[in-house]
């Protein structure tokens, strides 16, 4: 039991180690001193305030996560989270800008008809790769390119407020927002949103859904074998939709705690790297959804800790390098845990396997 | 553009009569569509000389890039990262130029694909990672590189920015056809067809003339590449063993070929090309810049898959796509224009299939077609849709074709290196 902890704990150690290696490298041969960037970003990520906001950072990269999670059980790689969360997100934004009802009814109907668009999203690459046999990577990368110019379209003409320079949709008012959940007092934004519940009930769904029902079930054998799975009855077709309609849904929330909980609208401030930071995340955390939880507050950490170095004459760029880094050193890193440990057991094994035999011969 | 169209499987590189006299129709019907739908639209724009210039121009970089994809999944790689090869070769091409001049900028193209191949072939190749990971994670590692290197690089020097490099002084040569379009100071007979306003003659000249005037070295490089490439594939001995590397690695290594080794090469190749085609982006717009590549490394995966992993099929899905962006960046008429060819050829598809018989495939180009003509005839469509045209079309493409797509049989599966310790 202790074995199986220390292994699952030392993949992701020892991926954030290797990232801070490489990281190390790159800096100290861009001439930065990278011990004290590594100091000023830890003072400044550890402040409570810092640590509020990367929570609340992390709510999206862990939705992010648990909806590329979610096609990945089935072996189904959904680039087109992508595309999904802006279309589900300027939907959200303009639903929650116009409904007149009070908050308790307009916020649930905001958060289910976003993920509605973004199973609506994702239903286009489903129904062609299970009616058409393409492959549904190729049909979600076009799908993400045709919603840059939708989502453009639409706001340059149809959702368009206000004048001037500005463009975003129509601001929405108290009734529309996330409520906050916490309130820490500690000074402007230090506020826990309440998205944080939004991405616990999604994580806890995950599990109940993918490591505890039927249709979990179904989905991991007709990943392992797709045949077996057709054999046994289950309409892999149907495994297929499904897959891609849940991750779409989890996808179209992605967007969310930005529009309702920081912009109150959607324009231009909508970050568009949510998708692979993620993924990062999912990578990070193997898909299970604590993992996933953890590593999604890591990656928000470094990336919110980093906004301090452009105050001290370094390159801010050095977050985004670490985030980008440790996707392949989580991989990295877990195949030298998984092969640390395979060897281990071997040797193990081959001791135990001689102390038998010396047994047997001095019994003799 | 359909007179290659074939040649690719191992028993059709021999030129055939017949497919040859097919090839020749389908070009002419193809032509007289074109003609058509310029005078029934009134699109110049169509067939003018500037769109098909601007059409071969935005077709290489995607073509190049998808057979630098072609030449890893062939050999059982997946390759998602070609956007972050791309990248590589975009910056370091924008370093060379620089410093170097406009041939030094496409051979510093692909040794920045280089850098990121070595890097997938280490981590898919040798260790065994995952390769849809490793694939992602080069895309992402090489945008936050470029951007880092380039605030050490690029910043404080004149011209350049944390997003761009000092500009490339000079370009490379072009050349034109000799006699038809002006080419070695001869004369420029197909301007002359074009501006004669003659009927089909006049089309023809346009066409023909945009694929043939003012071409750069570095286009007619790229599109060398894929015929080369064909013949590597299907007629040398390497290119069995890239197949077979692809197809069933157990054998190759049974029957003594070296998986390894090929896939190493084949990777390695595959974001050389890459990386080539970010140095061709770079020359067209003289410098480096962030973001230079715009999704198209993506772009060539689709256009990969789309033509069926055959350079034949590559270079038909990256004309298609070239094509419809040079359309798209044109005037509005002449979008309208392509949809209303589009439509013609979905509702002819749709009639031959239930001719033939084939009621079920019918359906959905006919249902496309007709709404396609729906949508032509009726609803006024808003120029900022216009950028979306070259998705639209391959979307639309794949609803109507893809059905029997075959990727390599052993594509991702990792053949491991025998070491001591099992």
């Amino acid at each position: 039991m202790t074995r199986r902890v220390l292994v699952t704990l030392a993949g992701p150690v020892v991926s954030v180690v290797l990232a801070l290696l490489v990281t190390t490298i790159f800096l100290e041969a861009g001439g930065y001193s990278s011990l004290s960037a590594y100091s000023v970003m830890w003072d400044y990520g550890t402040r409570p305030e810092s640590l509020v906001a990367a929570l609340n950072d992390a709510v999206p990269l862990y939705l992010a996560g648990v909806a590329s999670a979610f096609a990945l059980r089935l072996g189904l790689f959904n680039i087109g989270i992508d595309g999904q969360y802006r279309v589900a997100a300027l939907s959200g934004a303009v639903l929650a800008a116009n409904l007149p009802l009070p908050l308790p009814i307009r916020l649930p109907i905001t958060l289910l008809f976003s993920c509605a668009i973004g199973a609506l999203w994702a239903l286009v690459p489903a129904l062609l790769r299970i009616y058409r046999g393409v492959s549904e990577v190729i049909t979600s990368i076009l799908m993400n390119s045709i919603a840059t110019t939708v989502v453009a379209m639409l706001l340059a003409n149809v959702f368009r407020e206000g004048t001037g320079q500005s463009v975003g949709t129509a601001i929405i008012d108290e009734g529309g927002r996330m409520p906050a959940l916490l309130d820490l007092g500690l000074g402007p934004r230090s506020t826990i949103s309440g998205f944080l519940v939004v991405a616990i009930v999604a994580g806890i769904g995950f599990y109940l859904v993918q490591y505890r029902s039927t249709f979990g079930y179904t989905q991991r054998v007709a990943a392992l074998s797709p045949a077996a799975a057709e054999s046994a009855g289950i309409r892999v077709d149907r495994s297929v939709l499904w897959a891609m309609l849940g991750s779409g849904g989890l996808a179209g929330l992605i967007g969310l705690p930005h529009i309702l909980g920081v912009a109150y609208q959607y324009d231009g401030t909508l970050p568009t790297d949510l998708m692979f930071t993620g993924l990062a995340a999912a990578l990070l955390g193997r898909s299970h959804p604590i993992g996933m939880a953890l590593g999604a507050l890591v990656l928000a950490f470094v990336e919110r800790s980093s906004l301090v170095l452009g105050l001290v004459k370094l390159p801010t760029e050095v977050g985004s390098l670490f985030l980008a880094v440790i996707l392949i050193s989580s991989a990295v890193g877990y195949y030298l845990i998984e092969n640390a440990d395979r060897r281990l057991a071997l040797l193990a094994a081959v001791r135990r396997l001689r102390r038998a035999a010396a047994g047997t011969e001095a019994a003799r | 553009m359909t007179a290659t169209t074939d040649a690719a499987a191992p028993a059709r590189l021999r030129p055939d009569v017949r497919r040859v006299r097919a090839a020749v129709m389908w070009a002419l019907l193809g032509l007289g569509l074109l003609v058509l739908a310029r005078y029934l639209t009134d699109a110049p724009g169509l067939t003018s000389s500037a769109t098909w210039g601007s059409a071969l121009r935005l077709t290489v970089p995607i073509a190049v890039v998808a057979i630098g994809g072609l030449f890893s999944e062939r050999s059982g790689v997946i390759n998602v990262g070609l956007e972050g090869m791309m990248i590589g070769g975009t910056w370091v091409a924008g370093v060379f130029g620089w410093l170097w001049g406009p041939w030094a900028a496409l051979a510093g193209g692909v040794v920045g694909g280089l850098v990121f191949g070595a890097l997938m072939a280490v981590l898919c190749v040798e260790l065994g990672l995952n390769q849809l990971v490793v694939g992602i994670a080069i895309n992402v590692v090489a945008a936050a590189l470029a951007r880092f290197l380039s605030d050490i690089v690029f910043t404080g020097v004149p011209g350049g920015s944390i997003a761009k490099s000092p500009r490339i002084a000079e370009s490379l040569p072009t050349v034109s056809a000799p006699l038809l379009s002006g080419g070695f100071g001869g004369p420029d007979l197909l301007r002359a067809l074009e501006d004669s306003g003659i009927p089909v003659v006049a089309q023809f000249g346009g066409i023909l003339g945009g694929l043939t005037r003012d071409v750069s070295l570095a286009a007619i490089i790229g599109l060398v590449l894929i015929p080369l490439t064909a013949l590597v594939l299907w007629r040398t001995k390497f290119g069995l063993h890239w197949r077979a590397a692809g197809e069933e690695p157990a054998a190759l290594q049974a029957l003594g070929g070296r998986v390894h080794r090929t896939r190493w090469i084949a990777v390695l190749t595959g974001s050389g090309l890459a990386g080539f085609a970010g140095g061709y982006l770079v020359l067209v717009s003289q410098s480096y810049v962030e973001n230079q590549t715009a999704g198209r490394g993506f772009i060539g995966l689709a256009t990969l898959i789309f033509g069926n992993w055959m350079p034949s099929g590559v270079f038909l899905g990256s004309s298609l796509f070239g094509f419809s962006d040079a359309v798209g960046l044109g005037r509005p008429e002449t979008f309208r224009a392509l949809l209303f060819v589009i439509a013609v050829v979905f509702v002819a598809v749709g009639v031959l299939r239930l001719v033939r018989g084939t009621r079920r495939t019918a359906i959905a180009p006919l249902v496309l077609g007709v709404v396609l003509v729906v949508v032509y005839a009726v609803v006024p469509l808003p120029s900022e849709l216009a950028p979306a045209t070259p998705y639209l079309v391959t979307l639309a493409v794949l609803v109507v074709a893809g059905t029997t797509m075959r990727p390599p049989a052993a594509l991702g599966r990792v053949l491991r290196r025998r070491t001591p310790a099992g």
